[in-house]
């Protein structure tokens, strides 16, 4: 008797707690999203060089993720980033892009360098994905090594010198000196420079390229103070950056010229780093909060929110990525790359740096810029903003290199 | 000749010099080659980064290579010990290996931002040399660096340890049958030798910077400035490095679309010439 109670007992306690195990899940919610996907290949350079602002890069593009799923997600799906992180190596970027495609990304977005960007425009081909840029300099990727797959969301070194070219005038400054990272990059701002600084009626008397990587900078630190220069033009990047203001600040470098102006050199990450050295140099800024836009505006009061600390430009030219490509497959109302690649050209939409558009012929997105001053605020440095250029003013007409 | 360029040569010189001399000492004993020398250095710099921070730039002169002579123990006691009758290639692929751990380890740590460590007050600043200003760190770390350098041959030449080390150095089968106990020597020139990279870092923080590469950057010109100097000279190594310095210091100035070959051409030039080095096979 006892044994054939077991069984229907044990079907009852079973059907009990699939029911129980049911009624406990929440009921899903108008807005959560469902079904497959949509998964995007995040492939941050976490070493090497550029790792300092690998971090910045993986919280915007999360920050994103996030907050379109906390919104309904896209096209009511979820958004997944599968990351695959690279050491900076071209190599390593590719593998972990392939990485990030066979796990079933979509599109890939967060690579860092230059040269990395390269090597993957040169296998997008063969992806089947569009490459989302954002934290890419050179004029090139949206020139004569553009790519029907890629876009790029910040702004070239030539929109950066087209934000300085009205402003160089009202800096003190006649005869400049210039150090310059020996990069393409490099290169690429200290030629922008020359052609504005020429504009302007101004010289350059004396310029020195050092090594990406390179420890010591006195002997190239000496050599601008000894060469007569009034004012200093700096291109150096990330742990450069750091080390060449370190040992500016010791021969007391920055006070013997009446300007100190950097590219993509004094930039919000390494505040901290720079310590007061940097304070008074001017710079390009890449984004400031518009306080008369809406999307702007919340999204820095949202990222302070959730961070506890204001965003950055490489927080939001990632997240303006992120808003970039969303629209796009919303837009399409699907994640076909051909579909998507026909919104994006040509694409205008508000964004947190105002209405901008996706040029169709080169692939690059058409936005404003900021010159600033470095001060200090509260035992804080921070960005004075000095002067804005519109985005028909930073680039008013496509790269005639590009050849879509 | 431009003062203040030489001067700059000799501070950049004087970092290479401590680095190469622990870089020396342990391939003169073990003839390994330690790729994880520059991670050594940079692990010193972040420790001293962090002692500086919270209690002083003089603790952090003293706590770096203390720890680094910890991480030196661990070193010979499981990797260069009980692998010393492998191939040296296998054993310096090791090194690697170790390199890139400890690399990753500290950045996991400290983070990937560069980070800034002031010197003293003392030491800030710069000072009249010759009528030309010159920054008073720099000053600091080439007296320093000539300062270890009197130390390691005072305790190379004269004392018991010194003896036993270079003994151990120039044949260590003899040195063995003459009651030498290697095992002990090559415990003490590996922990100096990681104290030496250490000690290095700590001075170079003010000098430069720290960052997650910054061992990287400078390992490949250690390595030459001990091919250069004879391998396993550690007077050698250190004569290289004060050369190197400022010989690749000069090129930045004089001629500075080639300055990054300078010291391949230089150990060309060198190999060429004296194949044992500048030192030979002396200690």
């Amino acid at each position: 008797m006892k044994k054939l109670l077991i069984v229907p007992m044990a079907a009852l306690v079973c059907l009990a707690t699939l029911t129980s195990c049911s009624a406990a899940e929440p009921e899903p919610t108008n807005n959560a999203p469902s079904g497959d996907p949509i998964k995007i290949g995040l492939v941050p350079a976490v070493a090497g060089f550029g790792a300092s602002i690998a971090q910045n890069t993986i919280d915007a593009w999360v920050y994103a993720v996030d907050e379109i799923n906390a919104n309904g997600g896209l096209l009511g799906r979820p958004v997944e980033i599968i990351r695959k992180d690279s050491d900076g190596k071209p190599e390593t970027t590719l593998r972990s892009a392939r990485e990030a495609l066979n796990e079933g990304a979509e599109f890939l977005v967060g690579v860092n360098s230059t040269t990395e960007v390269l090597a993957l425009t040169a296998q997008l081909p063969t992806m089947d994905t569009l490459l989302m840029v954002s934290n890419s300099k050179a004029d090139a990727l949206t020139g004569a090594d553009c790519s029907p797959d890629a876009f790029r969301v910040n702004q070239s070194n030539a929109m950066d010198f087209a934000a300085f070219h009205d402003y160089i005038g009202e800096l003190d400054g006649e005869t400049w000196a210039v150090q310059g990272v020996d990069s393409v990059s490099g290169h690429d701002a200290v030629e922008s420079f020359r052609a504005i600084i020429e504009a302007a009626g101004k010289t350059i008397i004396a310029e020195q390229f050092a090594s990406s990587g390179a420890t010591e900078f006195g002997a190239n630190i000496t050599a601008l103070e000894q060469s007569g220069a009034d004012s200093l033009f700096v291109v150096e990047y990330s742990a450069d950056a750091v080390s060449f203001t370190t040992q500016a600040e010791q021969f007391d470098l920055f006070s013997k010229f009446d300007t100190v102006l950097g590219s993509n050199t004094f930039i919000e990450p390494l505040f901290e780093s720079f310590g007061t050295g940097a304070v008074g140099v001017y710079g390009n800024l890449g984004w400031a909060v518009q306080d008369d836009n809406p999307v702007s505006a919340d999204f820095a009061e949202n990222w302070t929110q959730a961070f506890g600390s204001a965003p950055n430009y490489i927080h939001a030219d990632n997240y303006l990525g992120a808003q970039t490509l969303f629209q796009a497959i919303a837009n399409a109302e699907t994640t076909d790359v051909d579909a998507v690649r026909s919104e994006l050209e040509g694409m205008t939409f508000d964004s947190i740096a105002g209405e901008v558009t996706m040029r169709a012929e080169d692939h690059q997105l058409v936005r404003p810029s900021y010159i600033g001053q470095v001060i200090e605020a509260d035992g804080k440095l921070v960005w004075d903003v000095a002067a804005d250029a519109t985005g028909a003013e930073t680039s008013p007409s496509a790269n005639p290199a590009c050849k879509l | 000749m431009n003062f203040v360029q030489v001067l700059n040569g000799i501070a950049l010189g004087s970092l290479f010099m401590i680095l190469s001399s622990g870089l020396a000492m342990i391939y003169g004993l073990r003839g390994v080659g330690n790729f994880a020398h520059g991670a050594l250095y940079m692990a010193g710099a972040y420790i001293a980064y962090s002692v500086s921070t919270y209690i002083s730039f003089w603790a952090a002169l003293i706590a770096a290579p203390l720890a680094l002579a910890v991480i030196g123990v661990v070193i010979e006691l499981v990797f260069f010990r009980p692998l010393q009758k492998r191939d040296h290639i296998q054993v310096a692929l090791i090194t690697f290996g170790l390199a890139m751990v400890i690399e990753r380890t500290i950045v996991l740590i400290w983070g990937a931002d560069p980070l800034r460590v002031a010197p003293p007050d003392a030491f800030g600043g710069t000072i009249s040399v010759l009528g030309a200003s010159f920054p008073t760190y720099r000053l600091v770390l080439i007296g320093a660096a000539l300062l270890i350098a009197l130390g390691l041959v005072i305790w190379l030449r004269w004392t018991r340890v010194g003896l036993e080390i270079r003994a151990a150095s120039h044949d260590g089968t003899t040195a063995v049958i003459l009651g030498v106990n290697v095992d002990r020597v090559s415990l003490i020139v590996v922990c100096v030798g990681a104290a030496l990279a250490g000690l290095a870092g700590a001075l170079a923080g003010p000098y430069t910077s720290v960052y997650p590469s910054m061992g990287s950057a400078i390992l490949i010109s250690v390595l030459i400035v001990v091919v250069i100097g004879g391998i396993g000279s550690i007077a050698g190594a250190m004569i290289a490095g004060m050369g190197l310095g400022i010989v690749q210091t000069l090129g930045t100035v004089y001629v500075p679309d080639v300055a990054a070959l300078v010291p391949y051409v230089a150990i060309v030039a060198v190999l060429l010439w004296r194949p044992m080095g500048l030192a030979g096979k002396r200690v």
